[in-house]
């Protein structure tokens, strides 16, 4: 439920932003002549915006696609990241965003024409290459948690049909898959789930569906055709990490078919120090942010001896069902 | 004086142009006048749903200027960063019937033509809308808004002590086109204000509920008695925050008698240290 929606002056007559107010006919409406003028204001504060976000529909001007750290890769060619929408229905304690954003309000651009015309001229670009060129979707958002409002994927996933070089993987944690269930599955779209043990995922994922809802909906997702991704991003590690990942691996793999799994992510928790200082501000309470942390190059991330062994721990267990070319880690030491 | 409940207790905050503007609301918390200058000041600690609270009503005088003096005085002497700023008082309204109580989403000063949208967290029941600061009582109305003399100058102030989500501004609409100025006086505005007291106190409710979960700090541990530079000291509350949240009580206690052993702030710091670096978090306890 939003109670507000602050809508940018010249989309007063745009199409998108119509269908998408009529989902909150009784939410009170502010213009603004710029989204900036509220969700960029100084002196807001996220952790008691995120108790009742207000919606912003805006258009996104300037770069709408980026290429993502050259880290970040799952087997294509060139990568690149677009953002339809800032922030997100769920309340994840480690999700940078509480640190990046000044707001927790939703920021939805609605020009997805725009976003699609730079994805295909990009795509276009790198026509020639070898592998396709990927675009993540869902670095700053969940891709799907708010598709009944956005139609974000109803719009983009037949778009790729047209982009025969082109992967879209389509970060989330949902369960709102209908739209993709509703049409014929794409081969060069990834539905990429973040999981987490189902008590990690109860403790620091608040509102998000648990671990058991997840694999659900990636096992009705592969039995129609779909391609699916596994994101342990971040791995959390507390006490009995070892057998919460093993219960949660064990559960992944019994229920999904892991010849029809595209790819696996590893990644220990890490933030840029600046974003890390807003999170403790925010939530000083948490053990999340006071827990086996250190300072390295600009960033807090776990200290090397634990990060090493979580993610090698975890890289342990999936290897019993994958392919170690299908699994890719993101270590923050010595890459 | 306030009482000093919790370091971060909230303090709530009203502040009005005009005596006749809050006169219901101080009957309502039954607070207490001040001897406070030169703002006449009214306080005491009264219920506002399940939370007991301080709440300090304030009068500034008419206008920008006496609107962000108001604010500057009352804003210095707090210490919470989750006080709660409430601006109340009168407005003409373009569309609304006198009497109806709005929230102010957006707040623009006529002046500098600069625009502030105070979030809209709160839960409320009452209406919402804009409206415009001018310097003067005006009969000319914006279009589907308010008019005041105050709420700019007030947002612009508190937005530096609090919140922005805590920093409101509710008005009662006292004039419109079909219903001129003339003939306003403190016992009409008294009479206006007072029919909007629930409003007003459940929307304060409202406010207080964004704050209820906010962190206690807890009681910093002290640095012994010993030599220490800005940094170090800086570094000391840094880790004496973090471990403040993961030990409990008795080792807290513990942990204070071995620090008043140190002989050095290196050694004092190490072993702040030393505890997060053994602590290992456990899901469900912390």
């Amino acid at each position: 439920m939003v109670d507000t929606v602050y809508l940018e002056s010249k989309l007063v007559e745009n199409q998108r932003a119509a269908s998408v107010l009529t989902r909150y006919p009784k939410a009170d409406r502010v213009l603004v002549d710029h989204y900036g003028e509220v969700f960029n204001a100084t002196r807001q504060n996220f952790r008691i915006q995120k108790k009742n976000p207000s919606l912003v529909l805006a258009e996104k001007l300037g770069k709408r696609v980026l290429p993502t750290p050259a880290q970040y890769e799952t087997g294509g060619g060139a990568h690149y990241y677009f953002s339809h929408m800032l922030n997100c229905v769920y309340d994840c304690r480690y999700c940078f965003l509480q640190g990046m954003l000044r707001s927790a309000n939703y920021l939805l651009f609605v020009n997805y024409e725009d976003f699609y015309r730079d994805i295909k001229a990009i795509a276009i670009e790198h026509k020639d290459d070898q592998k396709p060129v990927w675009f993540f979707s869902g670095y700053d958002c969940d891709s799907l948690a708010y598709e009944p409002v956005t139609k974000f994927a109803e719009f983009f996933v037949p778009k790729f049909k047209e982009l025969s070089n082109a992967v879209l993987e389509l970060r989330t944690k949902s369960t709102q898959i209908r739209s993709l269930l509703e049409i014929e599955p794409q081969n060069n779209v990834v539905v990429a789930y973040s999981l987490s043990p189902e008590r990690v995922a109860k403790e620091v994922e608040k509102g998000a569906p648990s671990l058991k809802k997840r694999v659900e909906s990636m096992q009705k997702l592969q039995r129609a055709g779909w391609r699916v991704g596994l994101r342990f991003d971040p791995i959390i590690w507390h006490a009995d990490y070892q057998t919460d990942y093993t219960a949660a691996i064990d559960l992944v793999f019994s229920e999904l078919d892991p010849t029809q799994i595209d790819s696996v992510t590893l990644g220990g928790f890490r933030l840029p120090k600046d974003f890390y200082k807003t999170m403790l501000r925010l939530y000083p309470e948490h053990w999340l942010f006071s827990s086996g942390l250190s300072e390295s190059d600009g960033l807090v991330i776990y200290r090397e001896s634990i990060e090493n062994e979580v993610i090698e721990y975890v890289r342990t267990l999936c290897r019993a069902y994958m392919p170690s070319d299908s699994i890719y880690t993101y270590p923050s030491y010595g890459s | 004086m306030i009482d000093p409940i919790k370091q971060n207790t909230p303090v709530i905050h009203v502040i009005a142009a005009l005596n006749c503007e809050v006169k219901c609301l101080v009957d309502a918390f039954r607070l207490k006048k001040t001897n406070d200058k030169p703002f006449p000041t009214y306080e005491g600690l009264t219920k506002i749903g399940d939370d007991k609270v301080n709440v300090c009503v304030l009068i500034s005088g008419i206008g920008a200027i006496d609107m962000a003096s108001a604010v500057g005085w009352l804003g210095a002497r707090g210490i919470s960063r989750n006080n709660i700023w409430l601006n109340v008082g009168i407005a003409g309204h373009s569309d609304f019937a006198v009497g109806t109580t709005f929230v102010v989403t957006s707040s623009r000063d006529l002046f500098s033509q600069k625009t502030f949208y105070p979030p809209q967290v709160a839960k409320r029941i009452s209406e919402s809308s804009g409206c415009l600061s001018v310097n003067a009582p005006s009969g000319e109305y914006p279009d589907n808004g308010g008019l005041d003399m105050e709420a700019a100058a007030f947002f612009r102030s508190a937005a530096r002590f609090s919140a922005t989500e805590l920093v409101q501004s509710m008005k009662v609409v006292s004039d419109n086109p079909e219903s001129s100025l003339e003939g306003l006086n403190a016992k009409v505005i008294g009479e206006l204000m007072n029919g909007s007291v629930k409003e007003i106190v459940g929307f304060l409710e409202s406010l207080l509920f964004l704050v209820r979960d906010m962190p206690d700090l807890p009681a910093p541990l002290l640095l012994p008695d010993i030599r220490a530079t800005h940094s170090q000291k800086k570094q000391f509350d840094a880790l004496s925050s973090k471990v403040c949240h993961v030990l409990n009580q008795s080792e807290l206690n513990s942990l204070e008698q071995r620090l008043n052993r140190v002989s050095n702030v290196s050694e004092a710091i190490r072993m702040l240290e030393d505890i997060l670096l053994k602590f290992t978090p456990k899901i469900g306890g912390g």
